[in-house]
């Protein structure tokens, strides 16, 4: 720190010594100390310099005795001169002999106006965040010089700071939560203007703990994951569907595909949105990986039963994906390189509250697959399989209270393989192609009209087309025109009553034209044993619907949701009526007590509606689910949700056995029933912000009763379903994470013999009671380690996800010999190592 | 479908894997090679004739056989179980295996004796079962069915009619219709096994969505030494190549079956053709 105004050096007259009638004076007093004169800083100079004339009583020892003023320059001059001038010291005057008398000097003391001072030095800075270059916000920024405090500042939103510093060597500093503390000496010139931007690296906040909603929420249970959460999760290669699965309640799906087993329902019963409107298709050939890459995720919302209202046509569980927000505060990219894929992605802020990201991936498994696959298989690839998917959205938020949100994204599935000689069915031969692809344009727009009523609105137009050739004789063909319309309005009517309400329309115009085996929807038969299913149709099914729900809060933590939900299907002329309920009770700070019952209800799929290959006068399937459970915050970092539930299910559409043979009978009937019931635990921790993890845990029974045959294990009963897993952060950009798990097998038909069909040469199998035996258990380690090299601009990923480290044999099904006298069990995916990179800034 | 599209998928693609189990091809068991009926489908008052053609391993012989007839079946999803129980009638086999049978006579008998009610309108085709069933002295049994459609109102207005066997060659020497003697094969070699089927047996016929298709000739080898290159084949013109490897103690021969199939119930069986074998 410098020093204040120095106060001016006088320049020294020689002293006029005062002559009287008495002995000679032969050395007058000399000044040996001077000390400047200290004017008060900012003081007005008449003139560059300013003298003051002094009378200065010497004494014999050199001390000054007395001073006066004779000639003034005012104050504060004159008081500074006297100050000065009394603590000047003097070699005393002497006389010829030496001796050393008292001497009275008038003495010019002249006082110089100090130079300006320095011009401050000026730092235009910004604080981002290491890697990401996410600007860091609201952090106070001190310019010091030792204890002294030379100026403060606090960053803006896009982590910008001003300081002007008056001096030219001082140190910088400031903390913002969760980084690394800046703390910087600067060193400049006078007047200098610096523009820096500080890069600091974060120390944690990457495992943020899965966190639960606030306690008056709308579902029984729903967990979100964070997306940075997800795309670390071991097991999964950073999929972002397939992180549900390691939630309770979520049964595990065959060969680590990507079927969707909530509560034991089937998997079409449950559905998956992106903000607010359905997925059309999940997953690239049915399970490889997700249609919607996570570079856009924000989170996974998932709810295995009891959903509000305002989602229905679905008797299983509902999973939300939400996609974020293009960065606004400068631009990003990703570059994304592993075993299955390769992936760009942009985006930015294009000013006037707008903001652009897009997203594209492209598969490389057709480079892969002839390498893997044996030689003597008899297939030969015209088109190995491949995907593509991009996505691209932009954001308009021009205030806190409107924002317009526009979703443009598709894929397609490509295949095309040559079959060398007929499989173990004569039909299977030859071409076989399939091209499954959707585009989709979604706008959502949300707005808080009021204090008291909001809105969110969702319009989605899709284009879906499936064009599908097995061998000369089966196809099917699809060409749909989709339009959805999702409207939900929210109205405060009092401090504890909330009305929601709206309209969730879906429109369907499909084309469709097929020649397939009919489906059995049993055990599998050779196709060319069945009788052939033939159509050429078009048809427009229209499923408006209407819900309403009130949220009321009579006490506070208690939350009482009653809802009712009407749909109507236009391919069976019905409605369905849903009434729901569902109650949350914040019990103490740490304890919630939860429940619900409702009913569910779900359409037929559109061909088990259709004239021509279904029964268009089927009921809607039908579930009625009921909750009840607690969640309890045991530590700090631990927290546990333990729900049991049940469901009956009625009206469930199954394969009509007689139409085989008679014609005239329906193809399907609602003569299904059967219940799920069991209990789901979720145990999380989240400890020192270096550890996340949790078990997950269900128990579970789900159970089917087809027309006139005794109750039996669904296709998916898992009754003991266990996922252990943890992902911690070890320092130095490298992090580990592990699951491991434990599932029931799922229960399998055993085969009992076979009869030959001479026509077509193939041997049927004969069953037994169905889903009488039960598959060897699952269990399977993953391990999954990153390191991540954090630069200034931009952050490298390598990662290495092994799924399977032990390389355990899981039996999936059985192998059998051509007559199904012989059996082997066959087992799914070995050991997978998947590698990959991903840089991003 | 989309699930099923992806479900073929993951199923061909393993199932190009290859397993441990003994092909189709290879005949070390009883097997029940072909069923021919002629004609293929029948009217009101028209008889069928049945023959199995059944492979015995060496020193077996036929202990048992049984023909069943049933005019509705549950089909394949049900294991083909009469669907009216109670109709399922025996019909008598002759030494050689084979039966005959009027289906209408049987259906009607079936309508009345069973009490089962008449749908106000006849299906215009009904696909009725004929169940072969055969054990051998060996202790091994095999059950085999055929579907025929039966025309409820009328003769069949174009009946499907049997592939016809032209030419079959081993090694380049014709072994059929005119007999012939296939080199001897040396243990470890590979000869071609060569069928052609008459282009004129080929029959175009609308599929349930009326769509005109021609008939796929479907041919299946078997071999009782040795292995083929594959099991089936199909086209009018198709070769396999026999081996002459994973032979047992003592085989010096391997017998070859062929068997034609337009999978609509068609089927025409040539053999066996005697492959000398030199180890």
């Amino acid at each position: 720190m410098r020093p204040g105004p120095a106060a001016a050096l006088a320049l020294l007259l020689a002293a006029v010594p005062a002559l009287a009638a008495e002995p000679e004076l032969a050395t007058p007093p000399t000044l040996r100390q001077l000390v400047p004169a200290e004017v008060p800083p900012g003081t007005a100079f008449p003139a560059p310099e300013v003298a003051v004339v002094l009378s200065i009583d010497v004494a014999a020892d050199g001390r000054v005795e007395r001073v006066a003023v004779e000639q003034g320059a005012g104050e504060p001059f004159d008081s500074a001169a006297l100050a000065a001038a009394r603590r000047f010291e003097f070699e005393p005057g002497r006389l010829a002999s030496g001796e050393a008398v008292p001497v009275t000097v008038t003495f010019r003391l002249r006082i110089r106006e100090p130079p300006p001072p320095p011009a401050p030095v000026k730092i235009v800075g910004r604080l981002l965040e290491r890697g990401t270059r996410r600007p860091l916000e609201d952090v106070p920024v001190s310019a010091t010089a030792g204890e002294q405090v030379l100026g403060r500042a606090a960053t803006d939103p896009a982590g910008r700071f001003t300081l002007a510093v008056p001096a030219e060597a001082f140190a910088l500093s400031a903390s913002p939560p969760g980084h690394r503390p800046l703390q910087v000496s600067i060193q400049a010139r006078p007047g200098e203007e610096r523009e820096e931007v500080y890069y600091l690296e974060s120390v944690g906040g990457a495992n943020e703990t899965v966190v639960s909603a606030s306690a008056i929420r709308r579902e029984v249970v729903r967990e979100v994951i964070p997306a940075d959460l997800v795309r670390q999760l071991p097991g999964t290669a950073g999929d972002t569907l397939k992180a549900v699965q390691n939630l309770p309640g979520v049964a595990r799906a065959p060969f680590g595909g990507g079927a969707l087993i909530l509560r034991g329902s089937n998997p079409g019963d449950s559905q998956v949105f992106l903000d607010g409107q359905q997925i059309p298709l999940l997953y690239h050939f049915g399970g490889l990986r997700s249609t919607f890459n996570s570079v856009f995720l924000q989170s996974v919302e998932f709810v295995p039963g009891n959903f509000a209202s305002d989602y229905g046509r679905a008797q299983g569980g509902i999973i939300d994906v939400r996609a974020r927000d293009p960065a606004a505060d400068g631009f990003h990219g990703e570059v994304d390189l592993n075993l299955y894929d390769a992936g760009v992605a942009l985006e930015g802020p294009l000013g006037g509250g707008w903001s652009l990201g897009g997203a594209f991936h492209r598969s490389w498994v057709d480079a892969l697959l002839p390498a893997v696959l044996p030689s003597d298989a008899n297939l030969s690839f015209n088109t190995a399989p491949r995907y593509y998917d991009y996505q691209f959205l932009s954001t308009y938020r021009p205030n806190e209270r409107h924002t317009l949100r526009f979703l443009f994204y598709g894929s397609m599935d490509r295949v095309a393989a040559l079959f060398d000689e007929p499989r173990d069915d004569p039909t299977i031969t030859g071409a076989f192609d399939a091209r499954v692809m959707f585009h989709s344009l979604q706008v959502n727009y949300a707005s808080v009209l009021s204090r008291a009523v909001r809105q969110e609105t969702s319009l989605r137009l899709g284009l879906q087309q499936i064009d599908t050739q097995v061998g000369p004789q089966y196809f099917f063909t699809l060409k749909a025109r989709l339009f959805s319309l999702r409207s939900a309005w929210t109205w405060v009517l009092s401090p504890v009553v909330e009305a929601r309400g709206g309209l969730d329309i879906v429109v369907n115009g499909a084309s469709v034209a097929l020649n397939l085996p009919q489906s059995s929807g049993t055990e599998a038969v050779p196709p060319s044993t069945l009788p052939q299913v033939g159509a050429d149709t078009r048809v427009t099914l229209y499923q408006p619907a209407a819900f309403a729900e009130l949220l009321v809060t009579p006490l506070p933590g208690l939350g009482i949701l009653p809802g009712l939900r009407a749909d109507w299907y236009s391919d069976i002329r019905g409605w369905s009526v849903d009434p729901r309920l569902n109650l949350r009770y914040q019990a103490t700070p740490s304890t919630v007590l939860k429940g619900g019952i409702g009913l569910y209800s779900q359409p037929p799929s559109p061909a088990e509606s259709a004239a021509q290959t279904g029964n268009p006068a089927l009921l809607p399937e039908r579930s009625l689910q009921a909750s009840l459970g607690a969640e309890q915050r045991i530590l700090s970092a631990l927290d546990l949700s333990v729900t049991a539930f049940y469901k009956w299910l009625d009206r469930q559409v199954v394969p009509n056995q007689a139409s085989v043979y008679d014609p005239a009978a329906p193809r399907y009937t609602n003569e299904g029933t059967g219940r799920v019931y069991g209990i789901e635990a979720l145990l999380k921790a989240s400890f020192t912000n270096r550890f996340t993890g949790w078990i997950a845990f269900t128990w579970q029974r789900s159970l089917r009763t087809d027309p006139g045959q005794p109750e039996r294990p669904s296709d998916f009963d898992q009754p003991v379903n266990l996922t252990a897993l943890g992902i911690y952060q070890l320092g130095r950009g490298w992090s580990a994470g592990a699951r491991f798990r434990y599932v029931s097998g799922n229960p399998s038909t055993p085969v009992t013999g076979s009869i030959y069909d001479s026509a077509t040469d193939v041997y049927v199998p004969l069953y037994g009671t169905k889903n009488s035996e039960r598959l060897g258990a699952f269990y399977a380690l993953d391990l999954r380690i990153d390191k991540v090299w954090t630069f200034d601009t931009w952050k490298l990923d390598l990662y290495l996800d092994v799924q399977n480290v032990t390389n355990h044999g899981n039996q999936e099904g059985w192998t059998y010999s051509y007559d199904y006298a012989q059996r082997t069990p066959m087992t799914g995916l070995p050991i997978l190592p998947i590698l990959g990179i991903r840089g991003n800034w | 479908m989309r699930r099923s599209v992806a479900a073929a998928l993951l199923a061909l693609l393993l199932g190009g894997c290859a397993s441990d189990f003994l092909p189709a091809s290879v005949l070390n068991d009883l097997r029940v090679l072909a069923i021919l009926a002629d004609p293929l489908e029948v009217g009101p008052g028209q008889q069928v004739a049945l023959r199995p053609a059944v492979y015995l391993p060496p020193g077996a012989t036929i202990s048992s056989q049984r023909w069943t007839f049933c005019p509705l079946s549950a089909g394949s999803v049900a294991g083909y179980g009469c669907a009216v129980p109670q109709c399922e009638v025996e019909l008598p086999a002759a030494g050689d295996g084979s039966t005959t049978a009027d289906p209408s006579a049987l259906a009607q008998q079936c309508i009345a004796s069973a009490g089962v009610a008449l749908p106000p309108v006849l299906p215009e085709v009904i696909d009725v079962t004929f169940t072969y069933q055969v054990a051998s002295s060996q202790g091994q049994s095999r059950q085999a069915v055929l579907q025929l459609p039966l025309w409820t109102q009328g003769p069949p207005p174009d009946p499907n009619r049997p592939p016809v066997i032209e030419r079959v060659e081993i090694g380049g020497v014709p072994v059929f219709p005119t007999p012939g003697a296939p080199a001897p094969l040396p243990a470890g070699a590979a000869v071609a096994v060569h069928v052609i089927v008459d282009p004129a047996s080929v029959q175009t016929y609308l599929d349930a969505a009326g769509t005109a298709v021609t008939e796929t000739m479907t041919t299946s080898w078997y071999t009782t030494a040795g292995r083929l290159s594959a099991d089936r084949a199909t086209g009018v013109d198709t070769a396999v190549d026999l081996e002459a490897i994973d032979l047992e103690e003592g085989q010096t021969a391997a017998d070859v079956y062929v068997v034609v199939r337009d999978l609509r119930g068609g089927q025409a069986l040539a053999g066996p053709f005697t492959v000398p074998i030199l180890r």
